[in-house]
């Protein structure tokens, strides 16, 4: 298996390509008059160096402690469920509107995976849903979507 | 006499009821932060941006400002009391606060610690005044090669400064740079690096970057842990004060701290983690009995607590007077600043004199209400670590998307939230550093009009840079820091920021 570093020196190896391959596309212009790629392009091939130098130094230092990436089976569950929560707050955000998204949102988080506890989650999803909107929508005047229950 | 003048105007300022208030708002806030562990000042200040939006500009920057230097007040509690620091710039004063706590002096160590930062907090603020002046003449002089040459050099020095690997952290800078280019370019109009989308023509906000990356991946990593917060007692308000014996032996840690950690908050990339530690260093070399260290002294409490608070008021002055950021939390002010049409740097005391002026006394009475915050409320404070972080932590979540959404009202800043949290936290698993990223986001595109300009006056020709003696100096000291793997003396600096890093960990 190879080692974290070598995973993310390839990884903004191939970040890099795209910043150069982006950057190209662009007027690049001379020393004199610098166009809109110039200095892209010298980020891009900046970091393409850097990313081959963390590279080769991985593969050079191939062993050693430290190099492998490790996060337990329970973290990644938690995390998997604050993220995917995250994401569905996101895609839906401006369809369900403010209160209803952060409503399910906050319930999901504060249930935490735990399958019977329902009441607890329920009432301070609530109390907090209604203080934010309350501080943001009422108090701040943000304006925050209203979605399909038009609040 | 300028000078007192001014101040005395920026007394008016603050003094007004409604910045008053929100000076208030600022530091408690801070002290709440600095109490909490698992959100820093950074994400503090991006969090709380939006609520700014209705505020007059100057009540917005006192506020923002008050979390900056009241999260080092409230750091050091958890800090000597829990084992558990409450953010970064308070984690060496876990090696001897609590030490000094177990063996029931937690008074004394709180008390010197609120005291040191009083103090160095105030005559901070008395070398910001003092400097500021005389700093903004001397930028006015800046052409474009210069402020190329200062910023080339503040982040190479974020680099040298943060943790681990320094090419990594270079990485970091070319990553920011082009995360910054992302959109329509100022010049040509022409979109850059949108991948062909059109939602990316605006460019990445600021607010996603610094909320994702110290905001949502702080989160990811607090909930794999699980902090022990065991909290020791403090016996009632006499109990806090230090005994004649300590403040003998605070007298000399407090004054080192202050001068060291102010002239490290100048520096671009210093800032106030590093300034903990450099002091901890310097005063257990002076020390007569080093061995002490580590095993509750209390000149480990007072020297590295003044020394943060120097350089929180340090670097306001290479953010007010250059326009630069010093450090990250720096960034998260200057972007706030943006927002509200000031933009810092040599004319900002001109064009803004009320906010300058008004903002710099608001952190003489801010000091001033952090003591009193501090000292008779512990226990209010001790007892908000109480609170589990299964209830913090949603909270803290659903502030982060709704300030990532108000500040541009766009759903995509939302996804982006989420991507950089995402990457932050990945970032941490795989040892790179988000400061070097975030400052250069926020110069780049300075960074870029100062090297297009320079290139397009000088048609093309690379020679100023080197001929004018400013820029020369910084473009020559940056180099200095890229080839520092090869220099014995800097890297034992950078060894002294990488044991900062583990311990912050």
């Amino acid at each position: 298996m190879k080692s974290k570093e070598f995973i993310s020196g390839t990884f903004w190896f191939l970040v890099a390509l795209i910043i150069i391959w982006q950057a190209l596309d662009l007027k690049l212009g001379n020393y004199r008059s610098p166009g809109p790629g110039f200095i892209p392009l010298g980020v891009g091939l900046g970091m393409a160096l850097l990313s081959l130098v963390v590279m080769g130094r991985a593969t050079i230092f191939a062993s050693g402690p430290g190099l492998t990436v490790k996060v337990s089976w329970n973290a990644f569950k938690k995390l998997a469920l604050v993220i995917g929560v995250m994401l569905l707050y996101a895609l839906f955000f401006q369809f369900l509107g403010f209160p209803l998204t952060t409503f399910l949102l906050l319930m999901f988080l504060f249930k935490g995976g735990e399958p019977r506890v329902w009441l607890k989650p329920i009432l301070l999803a609530g109390a907090a849903t209604v203080f934010t909107y309350f501080l943001f929508s009422v108090l701040l005047s943000c304006e925050l979507p209203r979605g399909i229950l038009g609040i | 006499m300028d000078i007192f003048y001014n101040l005395l105007q920026g007394f008016q300022v603050s003094l007004q009821p409604y910045n008053l208030f929100y000076c208030f708002i600022g530091v408690f806030m801070g002290t709440l932060i600095g109490v909490l562990p698992g959100l820093g000042p950074t994400a503090t200040i991006s969090i709380l941006i939006p609520f700014t939006m209705g505020m007059t500009p100057v009540a917005a920057i006192i506020m923002l400002a008050g979390i900056f230097y009241g999260a080092m007040y409230g750091g050091s509690t958890t800090s000597i009391l829990v084992n558990v620091p409450g953010e970064a710039a308070s984690v060496i004063t876990c090696l001897d606060g609590y030490q000094m706590a177990l063996q029931g002096r937690a008074g004394p160590a709180l008390g010197i610690a609120a005291f040191g930062s009083f103090i160095a907090g105030s005559v901070g603020v008395m070398g910001l005044v003092l400097l500021s002046s005389p700093m903004a003449k001397f930028a006015l002089k800046f052409g474009p090669p210069e402020y190329f040459g200062v910023m080339f050099l503040g982040l190479t020095l974020v680099c040298l400064l943060s943790r681990g690997s320094l090419i990594k952290a270079f990485l970091m800078v070319f990553l920011g740079l082009a995360l910054a280019y992302v959109g329509m370019d100022s010049v040509s109009g022409e979109a850059r690096l949108t991948l062909g989308s059109f939602m990316l023509w605006d460019g990445i906000g600021l607010m996603p970057i610094i909320m994702g990356l110290f905001g949502v991946a702080e989160v990811f990593l607090s909930i794999e842990t699980t902090f022990s917060r065991e909290v020791l007692k403090v016996k009632g308000l006499k109990a806090l004060l230090p005994t004649r014996q300590d403040w003998g032996d605070s007298a000399g840690p407090i004054f080192r701290g202050t001068i060291l950690g102010f002239l490290l908050g100048v520096l671009p990339g210093g800032g106030t983690v590093l300034s903990t530690f450099s002091s901890y260093a310097l005063e257990k070399r002076l020390s007569k009995h080093p061995e002490r260290f580590g095993q509750g002294t209390i000149e480990g409490v007072a020297g590295p607590e003044t020394a943060n608070n120097a350089a929180s008021s340090g670097s306001f002055i290479t953010l007010f007077t250059l326009g630069i950021p010093p450090n990250v939390i720096m960034g998260a002010l200057l972007g706030a600043m943006m927002i509200h049409g000031i933009q810092p740097g040599p004319l900002f005391l001109k064009e803004h004199p009320q906010v300058f002026w008004g903002v710099i006394a608001s952190m003489y009475l801010g000091n001033v209400m952090l003591l009193l915050l501090n000292l008779p409320f512990i226990g209010l404070w001790v007892r908000l670590l109480r609170v589990p972080y299964r209830i913090l932590f949603p909270l803290i979540l659903l502030f982060t998307l709704i300030g990532a959404y108000t500040v541009r009202n766009k759903p995509l800043d939302l996804i982006l939230l989420l991507i950089f949290g995402l990457l932050g936290y990945l970032m941490k698993k795989f040892d790179y550093e988000p400061a070097p990223l975030v400052l250069a986001f926020l110069l780049g595109d300075q960074v870029e009009m100062a090297l297009r300009q320079s290139l397009i006056i000088f048609d093309g020709n690379f020679e100023p840079f080197l001929s004018h003696p400013i820029a020369a100096a910084m473009i020559a000291c940056g180099l200095v820091v890229l080839l520092s793997p090869l220099l014995p003396g800097l890297r034992r600096g950078k060894k002294i920021a990488d044991e900062a890093a583990k311990l912050e960990d």
